[in-house]
């Protein structure tokens, strides 16, 4: 009932995080990185990680999105290629294609686009299956 | 050789036994050099480089954090190991790098561990701590790689952040564990302005954390000059060119330093 911002921010920033963009922020380029990101900002050009990518609920992604997980809680405008799992929260937006091993989208997410699953065969993923989809 | 180095408010007299006390331990301990008590109108960098050329292999301050931070550029330039003697207060610093206060740190300094430290810097100067701006914020942009970094209004301070010092013991912020000055990066870290007080104290105005990115250079623009704060004492314009150097600065460290420190 009395929760602050201050917990807020706590909760959003795991002491792991290599890069955290916050929200006084905003990037314009290409952001490449080895290590996990998380985004409670804006992102303007291209976003790239080997590791988690973490998009906060008040974050605006305008960028093609590439790493190894990502979960969704706030706006994407691009492309999403993720190796594993794709986590879209029930207060995310997405608006371009996806594409992901495992997908996992919250009742109340809006995704407007096609997607496209891998299917993992003898450690190889194979892209099983392309649907156009749209959910609200 | 040492050069031990005394800061100015050690003239006082409070601290004239403290010093008495140093002197007999350092004395003891056989580890006896050149004395001198800084005054405003002496330069310590021209100091230091003297010293270095009549062939003093350690400079050890005797005072608090602010003169470990301003003799780093001239040690680092100088390649010569740098110690402390803490007296006085604002000596995180010195708890962080495992010194005991004052005559306890001599032993220290005798035992002679030394540990090499990555050092900021900045248009051919180099700093330990921090490089921090704080006014018109909104008005820089910092190049990293491939991207652009815009800082918004609500931006309390812009950092680059080499070994983190806590402002106020034990308040050591765990987000800023990863600046440790071993790891061949920079962090910058930028403040987001605290929250208006509010009714039974909630909300402080403490400026929390709000972006954290690694890098290993940072350039920093803004349309007009800024002023930057470089280790709390010297001050240089935008636009700037941070980088990081490895293991460039030699320091004195005792046992008991943070466990980050290796």
């Amino acid at each position: 009932m009395f929760r602050s911002n201050d917990d807020e921010s706590k909760a959003n920033f795991a002491e792991n995080d290599d890069t955290v963009i916050g929200r006084s922020i905003k990037i314009e380029g290409d952001l490449v990185s080895n290590g996990s990101i998380v985004v409670e900002g804006e992102v303007v050009g291209s976003l790239k990680t080997e590791q988690t990518l973490r998009i906060g609920e008040k974050a605006k992604v305008t960028a093609g999105v590439k790493a190894k997980e990502a979960f969704v809680s706030g706006r994407v405008d691009g492309n999403i290629s993720v190796q594993g799992k794709l986590e879209l929260a029930e207060t995310a937006q997405v608006n371009g294609d996806i594409e992901a091993q495992t997908l996992s989208i919250a009742a109340g997410a809006i995704f407007n686009g096609k997607c496209s699953m891998t299917e993992k065969v003898g450690g190889n993923a194979v892209k099983a299956n392309v649907a156009k989809t749209e959910k609200e | 050789m040492h050069y031990y180095l005394y800061d100015t408010f050690l003239g006082d007299k409070k601290y004239e036994k403290v010093i008495d006390r140093i002197k007999t331990r350092l004395l003891d301990l056989e580890i006896q050099g050149k004395h001198e008590r800084l005054s405003l109108l002496k330069n310590i960098d021209e100091l230091i480089s003297d010293e270095v050329k009549r062939g003093a292999n350690s400079i050890i301050v005797v005072g608090n954090e602010k003169i470990f931070l301003k003799v780093v550029d001239a040690a680092a330039k100088n390649n010569v190991s740098l110690g402390m003697i803490p007296v006085g207060e604002n000596n995180h610093l010195a708890e962080c790098l495992g010194l005991p206060m004052e005559e306890a740190a001599c032993d220290v300094i005798a035992a002679r561990k030394i540990v090499s430290f990555d050092l900021g810097k900045v248009n051919n100067q180099y700093f330990f701590s921090n490089l921090k701006i704080t006014k018109n914020l909104d008005r820089l942009s910092i190049q990293k790689d491939n991207y652009k970094i815009v800082p918004r209004a609500d931006c309390e301070s812009v950092e680059v952040v080499n070994f983190y010092l806590p402002p106020i013991a034990g308040d050591f912020e765990r987000k800023m564990k990863k600046c440790t000055a071993q790891d061949q990066l920079l962090e910058l870290v930028i403040r987001r302005k605290g929250q208006k007080r509010r009714w039974f104290g909630g909300g402080g105005g403490k400026p929390q954390i709000d972006s954290l990115i690694q890098g290993n250079e940072f350039a920093i623009k803004s349309f007009e000059y800024l002023p930057a704060l470089m280790d709390d004492y010297r001050v240089i314009k935008t636009p700037i060119k941070v980088e990081v150097e490895h293991a460039r600065l030699k320091v004195i460290v005792g046992k008991n330093r943070l466990k980050i420190i290796k």
